[in-house]
């Protein structure tokens, strides 16, 4: 089975200029952690929604994916080819594969540019289309099916002159403009206007559903994902700490973190009765993280293991899977002191 | 637009530098004597027939104002813009690529910074004669620095924002996004600072001449400042019209680049 995107082992550390842990010349300088050992693997044409709070380095993994940073370890093959040979020896393929759409749509276009020159630059760099008349057509038909009608009608306008909503939407369109087999979408609806994010996320789905294209979604909003995703992974401090099929992951969360974001979620049903799980502290920083599981500190149900080592990753059936130290007692020992309770 | 108007310090700065371009374009109209003739009349009063007297040789100063103000703006301008193009591109590759490529440029640019260019253009004078072209170029390579710094400073914010990232994971080369949108977004500070620039450039020049470094052949204020010393006592006239026109010229460029500095930074127009 060929993998869409294949991540193995993936680190990405960021040295601190200047800054060493403990005292001397020679200690070792700090590293802030960003990714710290991921694993993914996604089928072509699965959307898989990345959940985790601000800093849990979910932008950084989807920097890694395009290359706007390089790893520090670790691989990742993207439709079927290792991405530093890839890049390395057909740059513009591996452009047309894997394509990105920022999070902020008021800057990512160039302001001096029309919504015309920005559409059509794109496709020449490429080379797709002929003649002048072709792209045209082309970014006129996108156009459309982005829902910017009439086409004609934008094409002569300056970024500034549009909404985020309608950027946003365009650049969905510059992306998919190139047909690429993956597509990284970085908190696309996280700064438009709650009436247009409906709208932008069933249009970004449509369009991966009907170009085959698979869908990363990089999000802090467990809705959006819930809405968007066949599959979730959950961040925190750059690893997974809980993957699977994205209703399952959202109805029977197995990792104590996923919980506490799952039950802080807000709910449009006033009379469900949920107990929220507080989380006490800021999210530790991801530099000397110590031997245990990352989470331990700020968990509500950890034990000595936990501050001891860190947790290996359990199935709990085929398509789901956890790092807690909790599931392993529970599916192995079978031990009622270490269930997880909760109301 | 309506902050360019309301800018007074650019405004005046417009005014002075268009009366100066005038008097530049219609010196052959304006001069009432061939500025290179030798009249009969040595060290004549300002009056009826020099308007602004004639010097030692007997050289109508009004004349010579006008025709070299040709002189001064030319040098101005062309060695000015000869530091922006080097400062831009040089500045712009050290901010936007980065890493060893902007250590080793910024350590040139240090260099540069700390050679004192007025000797070294001396020296390049000396040993290779003076004329205006290689005044001008001498004054374009020795000024670059401070383009190069703001330009370094531009690239290094702009290549953060997210549609250069965009640019980049389109596809487009390194290369073509440092000339399509970095330089272009931002350049206005070097604009500004050029303009800056062409005041010293003439400043420098006018220094040279003083000096009698000048181009022989041609006339140029800080020749005439250079050639009325000797006249101060019987002859005020010929040093200090030259070297008002020397301020005023200055002065103009001045008041631009720090108008359209003021206009164009956002910063200092928060203050206001």
């Amino acid at each position: 089975m060929e993998y869409s995107i294949k991540v193995t082992r993936l680190y990405k550390h960021f040295m601190q200029r200047g800054k060493r842990s403990g005292q001397g010349l020679f200690a070792p300088k700090k590293t802030v952690k960003a990714v710290d050992g991921i694993n993914l693997f996604v089928k072509p044409g699965e959307i898989i929604g990345i959940i985790g709070e601000s800093g849990c380095g979910k932008s950084t993994f989807g920097k890694l994916l395009i290359k706007l940073e390089d790893a520090s370890k670790g691989e990742i093959w993207l439709d079927g080819r290792e991405i530093g040979e890839f890049y390395k020896n057909d740059r513009l393929l591996f452009r047309r594969t894997v394509q990105m759409v920022f999070q902020n749509p008021f800057d990512t276009f160039d302001p001096r540019f029309t919504i015309r020159k920005i559409l059509t630059e794109t496709l020449d760099i490429h080379r797709i289309g002929e003649t002048e008349q072709e792209k045209l057509e082309l970014v006129l038909k996108g156009l459309n099916e982005v829902g910017l009608c009439p086409a004609e009608e934008y094409l002569d306008r300056y970024p500034h002159e549009l909404s985020g909503g309608q950027l946003q939407r365009i650049s969905i369109l510059r992306a998919m403009l190139l047909k690429p087999k993956v597509l990284i979408s970085d908190e696309p609806v996280s700064m438009l206007d709650v009436s247009v994010r409906a709208d932008v996320l069933k249009m970004l789905k449509r369009l991966a559903r009907e170009n085959g294209t698979t869908l990363l979604f990089i999000s802090h909003d467990i809705n959006t994902v819930r809405y968007i995703s066949d599959r979730v992974a959950v961040m925190y401090l750059g690893r997974i700490v809980e993957e699977g099929i994205a209703d399952e992951v959202l109805h029977n969360p197995q990792h104590p973190y996923t919980k506490a974001l799952i039950s802080n979620c807000s709910s449009i049903d006033v009379f469900e009765k949920r107990e929220k799980i507080q989380v006490d502290g800021e999210p530790p920083s991801p530099i000397d993280n110590g031997p245990g599981c990352y989470f331990a500190p700020r968990c509500f149900c950890a034990y000595e293991l936990c501050n001891e080592t860190y947790p290996e990753t359990v199935y709990i059936n085929e398509t789901h899977c956890a790092a807690c130290h909790r599931i392993h007692r529970m599916t192995d020992e079978k031990d009622p002191q270490g269930e997880i309770h909760l109301s | 637009m309506s902050r360019l108007k309301d800018n007074k310090q650019l405004r005046n700065g417009i005014i002075f530098l268009t009366v100066i371009l005038f008097v530049a374009a219609a010196a052959p109209l304006l001069a009432t004597h061939d500025p290179f003739k030798l009249n009969e009349d040595i060290l004549a009063a300002p009056g009826s027939k020099y308007l602004l007297g004639s010097d030692g040789l007997g050289r109508d100063v009004f004349s010579g104002i006008i025709y070299g103000a040709r002189t001064s703006i030319m040098v101005g301008v062309i060695a000015a813009v000869i530091s922006a193009v080097i400062g831009v591109v040089i500045g712009g590759i050290a901010g936007f690529f980065g890493g060893k490529t902007d250590l080793v440029i910024s350590e040139i640019i240090n260099i540069f910074l700390m050679l004192p260019s007025f000797f070294l253009i001396l020296i390049v004078v000396a040993l290779f004669g003076s004329n205006l072209f290689n005044m001008m170029i001498i004054i374009g390579l020795t000024t670059w620095t401070s383009n190069a710094k703001l330009m370094r400073a531009q690239a290094l914010s702009l290549r953060e924002r997210t549609f250069i990232k965009a640019q980049m994971t389109l596809g487009k080369s390194r290369g073509r996004i440092l000339i399509e949108h970095i330089i272009p977004n931002g350049i206005f500070p070097i604009i500004a600072n050029t303009t800056m620039n062409i005041s010293q450039a003439i400043l420098l020049e006018s220094s040279l001449s003083f000096l009698g470094l000048g181009d022989p052949n041609l006339i140029s204020w800080g020749q005439m400042v250079y050639q009325g010393k000797s006249y101060l006592v019987n002859g005020w006239w010929v040093s200090t019209f030259s070297g008002l026109a020397i301020v005023i010229t200055v002065l103009a460029f001045y008041l631009i680049g720090d108008g359209l500095n003021n206009v164009l930074n956002p910063k200092l127009r928060a203050k206001k």
